[in-house]
């Protein structure tokens, strides 16, 4: 087989590289010896994951942020399912419009939102909150959850929940023992999505937390922000890397999601 | 087993009838089909008999038992859907355990061999649905539908996507199985053939309404209404108008009403293509006309000819191969020789009536 021409190679090639870089960059400067960013590393050290995973001010935002993104997916993906449901079936009027005013969030500029949400938790209450910070990660990551099962459900026969009921099987246990394992390639991959989303949001977080707390990435970008970029903080961007690489190859195993990208 | 009883059923969408006031009883064990075009509300009373669609008004009986309020799933009923809505991610054998399960029956095996066997695929448990054939998939949700041992089996136009060899093969299977099983079936079909061969009676359908309830003969032989006499059998469709006892088509046509008729003004004139008769010789009888073969063509074992009737109009006439009639040739003189009693006279526009709902729940 002829493969493509040979510049086609070449301009793949140095996209992928191109994209790749920064990754590389900082994997590598987080083994240097020195106390700044510098590549090609000097010498090799893990001192600096050791230091990272030791900080208790890191370790504090490491543990915010894994709570924050478990429980904003466990909410999006109930929330997002029940949506997509009823969205599908057309259980609610207006769903077309309704569909679209889900999605909001992925267009809305986060700046938006996060001064938005401040000025209306100051109001009801809810401000410097953790319940607040969920509530405003549910309403970002519910979007691709939403996505994820639409999609899913365009495939799903909607005879097959008739065929259950018919054969005995109540409304919700319909739902339970057919259309909800049909669902699950879509809903790990919007699961995994709405993670990964509430696990990096910094436009939206910064704006909601108290004066104590911190969640991974803005405490990142706070430490860059307050003068000291060291390899400390290229160790632990590599290690949210790894993490998130790592999610990425379990979840196409899983149920193959590139479909759904 | 149950019977089935339909009191003045009703769905409306909106203010449109989709179904007008169907009153139908179905014996215990007996094989109904509601046969109809689409859009005649055939599936629409199916459903509303497995409870997926709420009547606007009317009563389902099951047997004794009042079932137009009930959820579907506690009415115990069979139903196999035109596209056979096999359970994807569950094996054969799950599929067909999925009734008996919520039924909380304890040891489910057998039961499935059991309804496996009898559409003669036992060894196919382990498959998932796609690794099956199309007549294959049809049989294993004839055999989920019917593992539960529900009171009463619907189906809806099972047998519309299979292709023609499979289709004939499948409706003898279903035939027998439900002659053996004695189960109170309700066929949904367009296919008159279907509904002709399957049926212990058949209910003709249209715009919503019962046209006529009764045996496939009764529904050949003696069409209620021009509607059913155009939907059975394959018609010639003309016009006419009343005059006295006959009916003007050109020529003057006897016929034996079977419907009101106004005295006078334009009516509908079915005839089929099996009942009319070509001779070459001279015959003495009620509506002999002269004619004329302008067209011959082989239909299997059947001559199809279309005759035009001198000072009346073209015609469609179906002879079996083997007779003299069989012979004939395109500009032959021919005698064409219509039984009164198969001439169907209706008012026009014929279709729809809403008059026959009486008949059709006797």
């Amino acid at each position: 087989m002829k493969g493509p021409p040979i510049w086609v190679t070449a301009v793949a090639v140095l996209v992928l590289v191109f994209l790749q870089l920064p990754v590389i960059v900082v994997a590598m400067a987080s083994v240097s010896t020195t106390s700044y960013l510098t590549v090609p590393p000097v010498g090799f050290t893990l001192d600096w994951f050791v230091e990272v995973l030791t900080d208790k001010d890191y370790l504090e935002a490491i543990q915010t942020s894994f709570l924050l993104a478990f429980a904003a997916t466990a909410g999006a993906l109930v929330l997002g399912t029940a949506a997509a449901y009823a969205l599908h079936h057309r259980m609610v009027p207006w769903a077309d419009a309704l569909a679209s005013f889900f999605m909001a969030p992925l267009i809305f500029p986060a700046v938006v939102i996060g001064v938005a949400l401040l000025q209306y938790y100051a109001l009801i209450g809810l401000r410097w909150s953790f319940w607040g910070l969920l509530l405003a990660h549910i309403a970002i990551t519910v979007p691709y959850v939403i996505r994820a099962c639409l999609t899913s459900l365009a495939g799903v026969k909607g005879e097959l929940e008739e065929a259950a009921r018919v054969l005995g099987a109540s409304g919700f246990t319909a739902f339970r023992l057919v259309t909800l394992p049909l669902l699950k390639p879509g809903l790990v991959a919007g699961a995994f999505f709405a993670f990964i989303t509430s696990l990096d949001n910094v436009p939206v977080t910064i704006f909601l937390l108290g004066p104590r707390q911190s969640t991974l990435p803005v405490k990142i970008f706070t430490s860059i922000e307050h003068g000291g970029v060291d390899p400390g903080l290229a160790a632990i961007s590599t290690l949210l890397i790894l993490v998130t690489g790592l999610a990425l190859v379990i979840a196409e195993r899983w149920v193959g999601f590139s479909r759904f990208v | 087993m149950s019977s089935l009883s339909l009191q003045a059923l009703t769905k409306r969408f909106g203010e449109t009838p989709v179904v007008d006031g169907a009153t139908l009883d179905v014996a215990e064990g007996e094989f109904v089909s509601l046969l109809g075009p689409s859009g005649c509300g055939k599936t629409t009373i199916l459903r509303m008999v497995a409870g997926l669609l709420a009547p606007t008004s009317g009563t389902i009986m099951i047997g004794p038992r009042d079932v137009t309020r009930v959820a579907t799933h506690k009415r115990r009923i069979g139903l196999v859907f035109q596209s056979y809505a096999l359970f994807p991610h569950l094996t054969v054998f799950d599929n067909v355990a999925f009734g008996l399960k919520r039924q909380g029956v304890k040891d489910v095996a057998p039961r499935v061999a059991e309804a496996l066997a009898m559409v003669q695929l036992g060894h196919l448990g382990a498959r998932f649905p796609k690794e099956l054939s199309g007549g294959q998939q049809q049989r294993i949700a004839l055999a989920r539908a019917l593992a539960p041992r529900p009171s009463l089996l619907l189906l809806d136009e099972p047998l519309s996507n299979l292709d023609a060899q499979l289709r004939d093969d499948m409706q003898i299977q279903l035939k027998r199985l439900q002659r053996d099983l004695g189960i109170t079936s309700l066929f949904v079909t367009h296919d008159q053939s279907e509904a002709l061969s399957l049926s212990d009676r058949i209910c003709i359908l249209a715009h919503g309404k019962i046209q006529q309830y009764a045996s496939p003969e009764e529904v050949y032989r003696r069409p209620a209404n021009g509607f059913v006499a155009r939907f059975i059998g394959k018609p010639n469709a003309l016009t006419g108008s009343l005059s006295g006892d006959r009916v003007d088509i050109g020529v003057p046509l006897a016929f034996a009403p079977t419907v009101a008729l106004p005295a006078s003004g334009p009516v509908e004139v079915v005839v089929r293509h099996s009942d009319v008769a070509l001779s070459r010789t001279p015959v003495t009888a009620p509506n002999a006309f002269a004619a004329t073969v302008r067209l011959r063509s082989f239909v299997g074992a059947r001559i199809q000819y279309v005759v035009g009737i001198e000072g009346g109009p073209e015609i469609i006439a179906e002879v079996d191969a083997n007779e003299p009639a069989g012979a004939l040739n395109v500009g032959d003189s021919v005698t064409a020789v219509i039984d009164p009693a198969a001439v169907y006279v209706s008012p026009a526009p014929a279709g729809a009536s809403g008059g026959t709902t009486g008949q059709a729940a006797a």
